[in-house]
């Protein structure tokens, strides 16, 4: 680039196409070299016993662990139970939270009797109630959906609660100036307007549902990716803890994913 | 002194992630042998890339080519003697007034015990006293504005650029910025170049008005404007201030009728 | 927007009418508590009552049993917590400052943010041992991603006019560090760390009760093993408020370091 005196009038060469092409999907393939490159350390690593493979694995020594666990429906199974318990969790953790944070949004007094409680446990290391829940359920799958459905409620529901109350004032004084009723109000304008926060809250919800799953099947299950990390982990076959570990961070990557989706497909009319 | 040459500029943003660059400045002309102490606007269509010349004036942003003269010396950077008052007022948001203040002497080697002695007087100077401790957040937008030109006054810049720093006020507070930046600017005679698409504004505000033409950006006319100083709000009802307008629109309305087909999708 | 309020819902709108409702709302929870557990509706085996709960505590405060347990959960915390702040606002800073950088590093960070760390546990047992540095280590990997990952936006979203501000009064590289870059990015910075302390906390009770050598975590899996309901509830409870005290101050922090922001996110 040419500044200042004497600068001929030519406008810059245009990139070659390959450029303008990497340079468009920079952040993709640099994502992707990020990627590789933490693997090839991991594995040179082991390779050069700068770390020790049975201690710290090998991504090399993965493939055939989940070849095993794989034939053997061992993966199949553990997975499907996280995924389960997960639904389940999660969905009860919708039903419940984004009515009642309308709810207590809409009403002052809903508001004023359950927040004391809402904040107390949205804020609470919910994991630490699971001794309680064993109590009450016994060990498997609804201590575990249970741990899933509080850890998951609480942050949807303030962020519900929150997104009614931001609702901009001018947009119902609005509608009730063209003459909307309490009713078509809520539906027309304080729900929709709300979506944008009850989507941070579902986001969360995701990650904190997906923590209660995992964390409530290391404790108190017998099956499930969670489980599977302790068991393995206890026998010291470090391969197939990692093979779970692995299968753990791509659901959290997939679920975290699917909403962003999701909130991308509703709420198109937001603008960055 | 305060001799501004252009010649020829381009300003050529690269997009990231984009094939095209945007071209901000297009083949831009302007020849301006400023008084010391004399007030100039730029106004011109949408699109014509004031705004872009005036922060290249400062050296924030590099041309592509041509040639950027100030005093006869190619700029190569932010310097000394420029000062810019942004459009967005760019206060930050963490510090006080009086620091907001203090901000641009931080990096003039200005000590600090006569950084805030000088930040108070300017502070003061802009009708700011008693607000020294307050947060931008804390003001309204006129007198967030007054801190950005309390600011740029501060380091003591020989030209002060000003990029439509009143665009964001409502029309009754930007009149009256209008007469309070006249009486800051009667006190501390800078040079002043004013970049603004409000016509009124520059005529009650400049010693000459630059009229640009839509790209390629080219004077199209250099207006003086021999109304008597100091003026007031009166001014604008007289029959002297409205020609100027007549005349000014004259020649802004077939640039901007242009840039309308320019702008449009 | 509420509803326009009724005759009737006016009471709600005197001033301090949520605390006078919010606290009679928790007293009438303890009382109908008190008299289920205490009535034997419910075994009280399984939900104990509140007068027990206190019970429990009283002798836990005067054992000192209590504070030993706290002590190390406390340590444990810090020592995590101080280490994961250490590491991770340096390199969210890098990464969100230098673009390539932070490109090469996003998924790789996405990843571990998306995912429920706390499941490394057994494998940070097998390299750790089960002392305090394995604990701490849980908290270190449950806090360091939200703060990273938040720091990273918090430079991404400094306004660019703030530099090209600072830049046009002759400020160079390291001043726009100092003076712009962390100041701007602080209030992210906070918010990165509210969410890491809830994590941590987290952290530190899970490794406890998965270890289950001393701290908090262990006392409740002390409590369960017993089936001492009533000291269980009442750990159980102590660890509550003291996530809802953390998570109060770090929203004041929060607060402070921003006061020109009004609303977040939860």
């Amino acid at each position: 680039m040419a500044a200042g005196a004497g600068a001929v009038a030519v406008r810059r060469a245009r990139p070659s196409a390959a450029v303008r092409l990497y340079a468009r999907y920079e952040p993709v393939v640099l994502g992707a070299a990020g990627v590789v490159l933490l693997f090839v350390l991991w594995e040179a690593a082991g390779a050069l016993g700068v770390i020790d493979p049975r201690l710290f694995g090998q991504p090399s020594r993965l493939v055939p662990a989940a070849a095993g666990l794989w034939g053997a429906g061992v993966l199949q199974h553990h997975v499907s139970v996280t995924l389960t318990e997960f639904a389940l969790g999660f969905t009860l953790a919708v039903l419940v939270g984004i009515p009642m944070g309308f709810l207590m949004g809409w009403y002052r007094g809903v508001e004023y009797v359950l927040e004391p409680f809402v904040w107390f446990l949205y804020s609470s290391p919910l994991v630490a109630f699971y001794p309680l829940f064993i109590v009450w359920f016994g060990i498997g799958m609804p201590t575990v959906v249970t741990i899933a459905f509080l850890l998951a409620v609480f942050p949807l529901l303030i962020n519900t609660v929150t997104g009614v109350q931001h609702v901009e004032a001018a947009l119902v004084r609005a509608a009730r100036s063209f003459g909307a009723r309490d009713l078509e109000i809520f539906l027309k304008v304080s729900l929709p307007a709300s979506l944008p926060i009850v989507f941070a809250g579902l986001r969360l919800a995701v990650g904190r549902a997906l923590v209660g799953v995992v964390v409530g099947e290391i404790f108190g299950a017998t099956a499930g990716l969670g489980f599977a990390v302790r068991y393995w982990g206890g026998r010291l076959r470090i391969p197939e803890v990692f093979v779970f570990l692995t299968c753990i961070a791509l659901l959290g990557v997939v679920l975290t994913q699917l909403i962003r989706l999701l909130e991308g497909r509703l709420l198109r009319w937001r603008h960055e | 002194m305060a001799h501004i040459d252009v010649r020829n500029l381009w300003v050529v943003y690269r997009l990231p992630r984009h094939d095209d660059d945007l071209v901000a400045v297009e083949d831009f002309t302007l020849a301006l042998a400023g008084r010391p102490g004399e007030f100039v606007s730029i106004i011109g269509p949408s699109g014509c890339g004031k705004s872009t010349l005036l922060l290249a004036m400062d050296g924030l942003v590099q041309p592509a080519s041509g040639d950027l003269l100030i005093d006869g010396r190619p700029v190569a950077g932010p310097g000394p003697d420029r000062a810019v008052v942004f459009q967005e007022v760019a206060l930050l948001p963490w510090r006080t007034v009086l620091d907001n203040v203090c901000f641009g002497m931080e990096f003039r080697g200005v000590a600090a015990a006569e950084r805030q002695e000088v930040a108070r007087r300017y502070v003061k100077l802009v009708g700011l006293s008693g607000f020294e401790r307050h947060y931008p957040h804390q003001l309204s937008g006129g007198m967030r504005q007054r801190v950005g030109i309390a600011r740029a006054l501060a380091v003591h810049p020989a030209i002060l650029l000003m990029d439509e720093p009143f665009g964001a006020l409502d029309a009754q507070t930007r009149q009256l910025m209008g007469v309070e930046l006249l009486r800051i600017w009667d006190q501390e005679r800078k040079t002043v170049v004013f970049v603004t698409h409000d016509l009124d504004e520059a005529i009650f505000l400049s010693d000459r008005v630059v009229v640009m033409t839509a790209r390629p950006g080219r004077v199209k006319a250099v207006i003086p404007i021999e109304l008597p100083r100091p003026r007031d709000q009166g001014v604008r009802n007289t029959l002297a201030f409205i020609d100027y307008r007549r005349q000014l629109w004259g020649l802004l309305e077939e640039e901007a009728m242009k840039s309308l087909d320019l702008v449009e999708p | 927007m509420r509803p326009r309020s009724p005759q009737r819902a006016s009471l709600l709108l005197r001033p301090g009418a949520r605390a006078t409702v919010g606290t009679l709302s928790v007293l009438l929870f303890i009382g109908l508590w008190q008299t289920v557990g205490g009535l034997a509706l419910i075994d009280p085996r399984y939900i104990s009552t509140p007068v027990d709960v206190v019970r429990a505590g009283v002798d836990l405060v005067r054992t000192e049993e209590l504070w030993r347990h706290l002590r190390v959960s406390g340590a444990e915390f810090a020592l995590g917590f101080v280490a994961s702040l250490v590491v991770a606002v340096p390199l969210g800073l890098l990464a969100g400052w230098y673009r390539r950088l932070g490109y090469l590093v996003d998924p790789v960070l996405m990843t571990f943010y998306a995912m429920p760390r706390d499941a490394m546990l057994p494998l940070i047992i097998i390299w750790l041992g089960i002392g305090i540095y394995s604990r701490a280590a849980v908290v270190f990997l449950g806090a360091i991603f939200p703060i990273i990952v938040n720091t990273m936006a918090g430079i991404r979203k400094v306004e660019p006019v703030w530099i090209r501000c600072a830049r046009s009064f002759g400020a160079r590289e390291r001043h726009l560090f100092w003076k712009i870059l962390l100041p701007g990015a602080l209030p992210y910075i906070m918010t990165g760390v509210r969410l890491g302390i809830g994590r941590g906390i987290i952290g530190v009770i899970v490794a406890e009760m998965y270890v289950s050598v001393e701290g908090l975590g262990e006392l409740i899996m002390a409590a369960q093993a017993g089936l001492n309901t009533d000291r269980l509830v009442f750990v159980t409870l102590l660890v509550s408020a003291l996530g809802f005290a953390a998570l109060r101050l770090s929203l004041s922090l929060e607060e402070w370091s921003a006061p020109w922001q009004r609303e977040r996110e939860l």
